[in-house]
């Protein structure tokens, strides 16, 4: 299913939340596209598309490369207007709020998953690392109760930019909770997120490129013994 | 300027901010009229602190009772907000380009900056890297905007006065004219502009501020 005259390959790979945000939003807008999946050893496609960070994901349509994930999100969104439900909110100061919130994400969210990926399970540094990203959470559950107005998303009915930015990070949260033995997602402490993390995972944008918990866990400790061998890129 | 009937804009900022700068220059080339509150950063206000809790930093932009933070999304909501003399591109591509250099341009210059030796090195190389790759964006125009200054110019135009000064500072000058000729000629023509000239910080007293902040780094390695 691919428009007329367009052409669209993604640089990427399955496990990485930053290239699942970009499918999501392709899925959302119904758009058909070819994945050139990225080994750990980088293409030179790819180091000649993001010359500046060399990093995935890259979206190439018709030849010409967008990198960064959100970057892509909202280009995707103002190209392909007629398809499907719009991805940011239309009044600018919801548009700055899910920015805003997306930013914090970025911020501090890839950070504490790395932390957390090679902490040795049920150890105290690791809860005490947990804790820290649970507390984070609790701080973007206000922001969920406040941008979603009692609706189902961020975005309101269906899923948006904001949605997309924190959804994509799932299942790696989920591989750790299982991988080190704790628990983030927690009910008591973030229900509406907790609820939030349901629906998103099960929409059909998300569905069939959110990577089942045994496999992102199989793939960490591929990605650990990867990295305790390779000198830091 | 302009100012629509009941719309209340306030920037709190602080005057040495490259961050602050950004959102002046959007507010200028906007013609948008607005209260400006210059803040201590050793003794924040309440009302930043009210309207930014998440970060406590400046800029804030209050419109209408609303809070917006970080410059770059200010930015943006800028644009949306007020449509005339227009900043961004129209063509979502060059939209991304602009995104993707308004936050990369940067990147390497305060680690330059604050290190030596060896880090030093690392931190240059980045920055020459980018500034290759920022040079191209300048081909044929004269300013990243095109014929006026748009949001990738905003963006970056802390580079115009503030790699001057880190220059000064580090005795190293890395926008020389033979190497980044498109580059040079634009910081000259960004800060020159009437929008710009008369926002600048006080350059010796920049140059101190960042003079004492870079020492008491070093020191704190050392």
């Amino acid at each position: 299913m691919t428009s007329e005259g367009n052409e669209i390959k993604l640089i990427g790979a399955w496990p990485s939340p930053f290239v699942m945000r970009v499918r999501i939003a392709l899925n959302l807008k119904k758009l058909g596209y070819e994945m050139l999946e990225e080994t750990f050893k980088k293409s030179e496609l790819l180091l000649k598309s993001n010359p500046v960070y060399k990093k995935m994901p890259v979206l190439i349509h018709d030849g010409k490369p967008i990198c960064e994930s959100m970057i892509i999100v909202e280009y995707i969104d103002e190209t392909w207007t007629s398809d499907g439900a719009s991805i940011l909110p239309s009044d600018s100061y919801d548009r700055a709020i899910a920015r805003f919130w997306t930013a914090y994400i970025d911020n501090k969210i890839p950070d504490a998953i790395s932390k957390l990926r090679p902490m040795v399970r049920g150890s105290v540094e690791a809860e005490a690392e947990a804790e820290k990203l649970v507390a984070t959470l609790q701080v973007i559950e206000e922001a969920f109760e406040k941008c979603s107005k009692g609706q189902s998303f961020f975005g309101g009915n269906n899923i948006g930019y904001l949605d997309i930015a924190l959804g994509s990070c799932l299942a790696w949260i989920k591989a750790l909770e299982k991988m080190v033995e704790i628990k983030i997602l927690i009910k008591e402490k973030i229900p509406g997120l907790v609820s939030w993390s349901e629906r998103f995972c099960a929409h059909d944008a998300v569905r069939e490129v959110m990577p089942e918990t045994d496999k992102m866990v199989e793939f960490a400790k591929v990605l650990l013994s990867v990295m305790a061998t390779t000198p830091a890129n | 300027m302009e100012e629509a009937k009941g719309e209340e804009v306030t920037l709190f900022g602080f005057w040495s901010s490259p961050f602050v700068h950004r959102v002046t220059w959007a507010l200028n080339i906007k013609k948008i009229k607005y209260k400006y509150v210059e803040e201590d950063l050793c003794n924040k206000s309440d009302l930043l602190l009210e309207h930014n809790p998440v970060y406590k930093k400046v800029p804030v932009l209050v419109y209408n009772g609303k809070a917006i933070a970080e410059s770059l999304i200010i930015l943006e909501f800028i644009e949306e907000t007020w449509k005339e003399n227009s900043i961004m591109p129209q063509d979502p591509y060059e939209k991304a380009i602009a995104r993707f250099w308004a936050t990369a341009a940067g990147d390497g210059l305060w680690q330059f900056f604050i290190t030596e030796g060896k880090e030093r090195e690392e931190a240059l190389a980045s920055v020459i890297n980018n500034f290759e790759l920022l040079e191209k964006e300048l081909i044929g125009k004269n300013f990243f905007g095109g014929d006026r200054i748009g949001y990738l110019d905003i963006s970056v135009g802390w580079i115009s006065y503030g790699v001057p000064i880190f220059e000064e500072i580090t005795e190293f000058k890395i926008i020389t004219e033979e190497k980044f000729p498109l580059l040079h000629a634009w910081m000259e023509a960004f800060s020159s502009s009437e929008f710009v000239k008369d926002t600048l910080p006080p350059r010796e007293k920049l140059s101190e501020r960042y003079r004492k902040v870079r020492e008491a780094i070093i020191q704190k390695k050392n």
